[in-house]
């Protein structure tokens, strides 16, 4: 609800924006001293996410599940909670979406709209469990969102082993009935629907966080939980319900993957989706609108990673470097503005040298 | 502030023109030059096997035919449609090469969704696609003669880590899978072959990255007097070798030649030559004489095996003699090994080495 | 000594202190006087080696000084207690006062001379405390004394205390300044820094006023000043503090308390507290702080378990929990606007509307309407005169008066007949207390019942139509401000009778 003044918002884009910077720089010292090309590197990343319409459309389609685990997290961290469970909601998303998807025959859109619904259900109940726990028995919900993504990715490995077992092969389950998938734009990329679906529902969580009494009293609660309770505001259910909307996103994000990439259960599915989600929160600063693009520059990371190892044989791990470095440069904000004063300080002394700044300014301690 | 960014901007640019000297080549490789794509299994490169065989395979074709190849390393399962896709469209290579029999799935879409794109999937096949290669070896035949090898010594007394008792041998997996089965069927035939009452035991971990229970289930068959136990469980393997030298007894690598793995421990290795298949379709496909459908390929056509080199075993002359003569009736189509394991019983009562 | 000269420090284009000079004298106390923000702690920091100066000079002993930092600073003798202290809490109370400068055997820690040292300061600067025990285990008036005795044992000679009194208790204030009295005669300057003017008045030597970073007033002798003299350097213009109004006319018992009573659990319980509140009454709770009175306002409210709770508007029993409560017509200032007053990063609209967020008025369609929660933000900051930029600045970023007002403002402007306040001036300005003192009293001439709860002695007595003195959660008198004299009400307090 607050516009907060002009200052301060640059400072939320320079903020990340110099991490992103800084984290290139430092990654293209590790890759040169490794003995491959930075250059190539970055230039395979570009290539790779945005070189041609195909390469931009895959990229948006990685960089949709991202953008919903980022959304999760940024949920429920206003709510004052950390969930590192998207993992596991997603799992329980994709598990009881796909239950849908494969054995309730419905006419198409209503059939899309059930997996998705359910998937939502599912994610929403397991992070509420955690948020249950919480209030009933002061469970901190880091510890036990952990425990639950265990649980929830070795009940989906359980499921598509044993009694959703499709193939001999592969763990892995039918595919959905075809009323539930989601047919991608064109063979060319993975890009479909889903990607628009996921904008929305940031908008949507936007506009309920931040323009409605649930929003309201969820972010009082994440800030000041006595003020909260002294405002009349039921501090333990709203904890419930944050969990409970932080993992329904995941549980969308789940069943979108299951829809219209993978068209099946497959063990093991995610590759850390929920947890990329935690670091596309904190490149967006805790806000929510910025996860877009957050998101989609970590789309970029991933899409740009399978290219430059395609095209360059380095190594991919180098991205995960990068993915890393941004992360600790975005957690460390005080690193980044000692950067910024030192680049002040800088152009400080050059412009005084060459005597283009007449007057002096100072700064704020 | 917008100083700020002018300065980082260029910095920036300094910095990466700095680095820049490099190998700024994307996109190597002369028109005319063979362009190859990989797409390798979710083990990824470093395994010592399967996916490092098929690099070093292309790799021989390098140096040896001129190509040039890019691979993709899937991290999960799901990932294999992504890559697929990502190297089809691209629309550079002349022939894309998957691996491992859980990308024939995603692979049968996207080859359907890009016609015009050549493929050669090995450990799977594509039945009805016109621009699929599938390469299908002969399980049966690679564990043959490790188990003929297992058979012929069960009961030896003059070697000290035998148990000349029980003649049991067993086999562990990774788990229950088709190819797998045919492998367990090709140990059993090969030993029961030259001696119709070993037994053999056989173990699934269910995992193909657990070692530690590998290792656990490769002591509990030692214990139980097995001489020999066949490896077949991927990641997992690296338990049995290790059950082996802790309990002092022998194993059979799998895939590329362990044998140098323990080498007092690792008679022999049931072989298979994936560096040399994907060579050769590389070749076939440079002289225009790969085609799309199914090939089952086996011992005759030699992309499976088996091997002692490197190994510090010393196998008694006589064994080696009878390993040797049963080799030459493979490659001769004379023996044929049964691929089922319920097949073997009926299967043994008509061939009999002795 | 110390001699400062000409001092300027500026942040940005804000001009903290202007041309400062001050002089600090060995066995004296100076207080430094000045409403928040008057640059009373740059000052401090600047003396302290923590804040570079951007013009002027420093004088010790007569030589000109350049500080680079607070360890030069401690170095030559001046030592700092911060409003928030530096202690490790894990540590004992000896191995904190040593800290940095620790008596060493052979590169190891000396714990005998290290209680030896420190309990031969205690005795020579009558500081009684055990310091055998985890600080993190003491009160905040002891951790204070730790702190105290950590820069004796620094051997500082210039003892710089900021806002020392904000968080003691009027006892631990008392053996705060007894313990300074000592400090002095035994050689050491003391500088004190607060804008309570009694405190000033009873223990300084000589008092500087500072206001807006310029010295308005330096060397004034307390001797013959009153709270009034102080307060006008301090603000600029006459201000009536604790000025007496009497309500023009108090009527019906409005607001009842038959029975409460709460079981203890670790603080204090209430021992079946009753009272009422008239229309047009202020009916105030003295007392010294924690007898009763936080458990009191949230037993009342509902946010505290009770064994008993008979509570009463207009005969219809108040329902417990804050939701239903607030919608009764009871509105609330809790004592502490940091715990559970104010949401430091949310923005001043945000806050006004918290407790009334789920008004229909507030709404447009199922969305808070933005519109209609600043406009009321507006109109409350435009009646309570709110110093703010902007109704979206953050509350954090304004000064504690003016995040007071916003509680004020909000329990008052959303039109309750009853108003349950606690402590409404603690850690405020004196511009803004007289201003909220004001309002409540407006609040209460529209005919309004109001609880008022303070530690403040002058304000529970200046306010108040009748007072309640609390003591172990028990009410031990109830008479009206101007019957009961300060000695009675202080023997009251402290559980003695007069008579």
């Amino acid at each position: 609800m607050t516009e907060r003044p002009l200052a301060s918002r640059l400072k939320n884009v320079l903020i990340p924006f110099t991490a992103l910077l800084l984290a290139l720089l430092v990654c293209a010292i590790l890759i040169r001293s490794f003995g491959y090309s930075p250059l190539s590197v970055y230039k395979g990343i570009i290539i790779g996410a945005a070189g041609n319409m195909r390469s931009l459309l895959q990229t948006l389609s990685e960089s949709t599940v991202l953008i919903l685990t980022g959304l999760s997290f940024a949920v429920a961290f206003k709510a004052g909670l950390i969930n590192i469970g998207a993992e596991g909601q997603l799992y329980m998303g994709a598990v009881f979406g796909s239950l849908v998807g494969l054995y309730l025959p419905l006419p198409g859109i209503i059939h899309k709209a059930t997996v998705i619904l359910v998937a939502a259900a599912a994610g929403g109940a397991w992070a509420a469990l955690a948020g249950y726990l919480k209030v009933k028995f002061n469970a901190h919900e880091v510890i036990t969102t952990i425990m639950l993504n265990t649980i929830a990715a070795n009940f989906c490995s359980y499921l598509v082993n044993y009694p959703l077992r499709a193939s001999e092969a592969i763990a892995q389950s039918d595919r959905l009935l075809e009323t539930a998938i989601i047919p991608r734009f064109s063979a060319q990329s993975q890009f479909n629907p889903t990607f628009f679906l996921a904008l929305i529902l940031v908008i949507i969580v936007y506009i309920i966080v931040h323009h409605t009494v649930f929003g309201y009293e969820m972010r009082v609660t994440g800030r000041n939980r006595n003020a909260g309770l002294a405002g009349g505001i039921n501090v333990n259910r709203m904890i419930i319900a944050s969990m409970a909307l932080s993992g329904a996103v995941a549980g969308c994000a789940g069943s979108f993957h299951i829809m219209a990439i993978n068209t099946r259960l497959i063990d093991g599915f995610s590759t850390g989706f929920g947890f990329a989600g935690v670091a596309v929160s904190a490149l967006a600063g805790g806000n929510i609108l910025p996860i877009i693009f957050s998101g989609i520059l970590f789309g970029v990371f991933k899409n740009g990673a399978l290219v430059v190892q395609r095209i360059s044989r380095i190594p991919s791990d180098f991205i995960q470097i990068l993915q890393a470095l941004v992360i600790i440069f975005v957690a460390a904000p005080m690193m980044i503005l000692a950067f910024m004063d030192f680049v002040r300080g800088g152009i400080r002394k050059i412009t005084n040298f060459t005597g283009l700044r007449k007057n002096r300014r100072r700064t704020a301690p | 502030m917008k100083r700020i960014l002018a300065v980082f901007a260029t910095a920036s640019i300094l910095i990466f023109s700095a680095f820049a000297n490099g190998d700024a080549a994307i996109g190597t490789g002369d028109a005319g030059t063979l362009r190859i794509g990989i797409i390798l299994t979710t083990s990824g490169l470093g395994d010592k096997n399967f996916n490092d065989m098929a690099y070093d395979g292309l790799v021989m074709a390098e140096n040896e035919l001129g190509i040039t190849f890019d691979y993709g390393e899937p991290e999960t399962v799901s990932d294999y449609e992504t890559q697929q896709r990502s190297f089809a469209s691209a629309g550079i290579y002349d022939l894309i090469i998957a691996i491992g029999a859980d990308q024939t799935e995603p692979l049968t879409s996207v080859a359907t969704d890009f016609p015009d794109q050549s493929f050669t999937l090995l450990d799977g096949s594509i039945d009805g696609l016109s621009n699929v290669h599938s390469i299908v070896t002969q399980f049966q035949d690679q564990t043959f003669l490790t188990g003929v090898l297992a058979g012929l010594m069960t009961n030896r007394s003059d070697f000290p880590m035998i148990n000349p008792k029980e003649k049991r041998i067993g086999i562990i997996r990774g788990l229950d899978l088709p190819v797998l089965r045919n492998a367990t069927a090709g140990y059993m035939a090969g030993a029961r072959y030259v001696d119709p009452d070993v037994e053999i035991l056989v173990g699934d971990v269910g995992s193909f990255n657990d070692p530690g229970k590998a290792k656990e289930m490769a002591l509990s068959m030692y214990d139980k007097g097995a001489d020999f136990i066949q490896l077949m469980a991927g990641g997992s393997g690296l338990g049995i070798i290790s059950a082996a030298v802790e309990a002092n007894a022998y194993a059979f690598g799998v895939g590329d030649n362990q044998n140098g793995d323990q080498p007092d421990h690792i008679p022999a290795t049931a072989i298979r030559y994936v560096n040399d298949i994907i060579f050769n379709d590389v070749k076939n496909y440079l002289n225009g004489a790969w085609s799309s459908g199914k090939d089952v390929w086996g011992f005759k056509e030699a992309v499976v095996g088996y091997t002692t080199e490197n190994s510090m075993v010393s196998l008694p002359e006589d064994v080696v003699d009878i390993i040797e003569d049963i080799r030459m009736s493979l490659v001769a189509g004379e023996i044929v090994p049964p691929s089922e394991v319920d097949d073997v019983d009926a299967w043994i009562a008509e061939n009999q080495y002795y | 000594m110390i001699e400062i000269r000409g001092l300027c420090k500026a942040f940005g284009v804000i001009q903290a202190l202007k041309d400062v000079n001050l002089r600090i004298n060995q066995a004296s106390v100076r207080v430094l006087l000045g409403e928040n923000g008057a640059g009373k702690s740059t000052l401090m920091k600047v003396l302290y080696g923590m804040y570079a100066p951007d013009q002027g000079e420093l004088f010790f002993d007569g030589r000109n000084t350049v500080l680079r930092n607070s360890h030069q600073a401690i170095d030559l003798g001046i030592g700092m207690v911060h409003q928030h202290f530096m202690l490790v809490e894990e540590f004992s109370g000896y191995e904190n006062v040593v800290l940095g400068f620790e008596p060493k055997k052979s590169g190891q820690l000396d714990r005998g001379r290290m209680i030896s040292e420190v309990n031969r300061l205690k005795h020579e600067s009558g500081i009684d405390i055990d310091l055998s025990r985890r600080t993190g285990a003491m009160t905040v008036g002891e951790r204070q004394k730790v702190e105290i005795l950590k820069l004796l044992h620094r051997k500082s000679d210039i003892l710089i205390l900021d806002e020392p009194t904000a968080v003691l208790t009027p006892n631990e204030t008392h053996d705060l300044f007894a313990m300074i009295r000592i400090l002095k005669d035994q050689g050491k300057g003391v500088v004190l820094i607060t804008h309570k003017l009694h405190e000033a008045l009873e223990i300084a030597d000589e008092i500087t006023v500072l206001r807006d970073g310029v010295v308005v007033s330096d060397g004034i002798d307390p001797e013959g000043k009153s709270r009034e003299d102080l307060a006008k350097m301090m603000v600029g213009r006459d201000v009536a503090l604790y000025s007496r109004k009497p309500s023009p006319k108090v009527g019906e018992p409005l607001f009842v308390c038959e029975d409460i009573t709460t079981e203890s659990s670790g603080d204090c319980a209430l021992k079946s507290i009753h009272f009422s509140v008239h229309e047009g009454e202020i009916l105030g709770i003295a007392g010294v702080d924690g007898n009763g009175q936080r458990e009191l306002v949230e037993a009342i409210a509902g946010l505290r378990e009770t064994a008993v709770r008979r509570v009463f508007v207009q005969n219809q029993p108040v329902p417990a929990g804050t939701p239903d409560i607030l919608k009764s017509g009871i509105a609330f200032v809790f004592e502490d606007r940091n715990f559970n007053g104010l949401i430091e990063n949310m923005s001043v609209n945000e806050n006004a509307i918290l407790g009334y967020h789920r008004e229909s008025s507030l709404k447009r369609g199922f969305l808070l309407s933005q519109k209609k929660t600043r406009e009321r933000a507006k109109r409350l900051i435009k009646e309570y005169q709110v110093r703010t930029p902007s109704d979206q600045t953050s509350v954090g970023d304004l000064s504690g008066g003016n995040q007071q007002k916003i509680l004020i403002a909000r329990a008052l402007g959303a039109g309750p007949s009853i108003a349950v306040i606690s402590q409404p001036t603690r850690g405020v300005d004196i511009g803004a207390m007289e201003y909220i003192h004001e309002s409540i009293q407006l609040f209460r001439d529209l005919g309004n019942a109001i609880l008022l709860i303070s530690a403040d002695l002058d304000e529970v007595k200046s306010l108040s139509d009748r007072i309640l003195i609390i003591h172990e959660g028990e009410i031990v008198v109830e008479g009206k401000p101007t019957e009961l004299s300060d000695t009675e009400i202080g023997l009251y307090m402290t559980g003695s009778h007069p008579d």
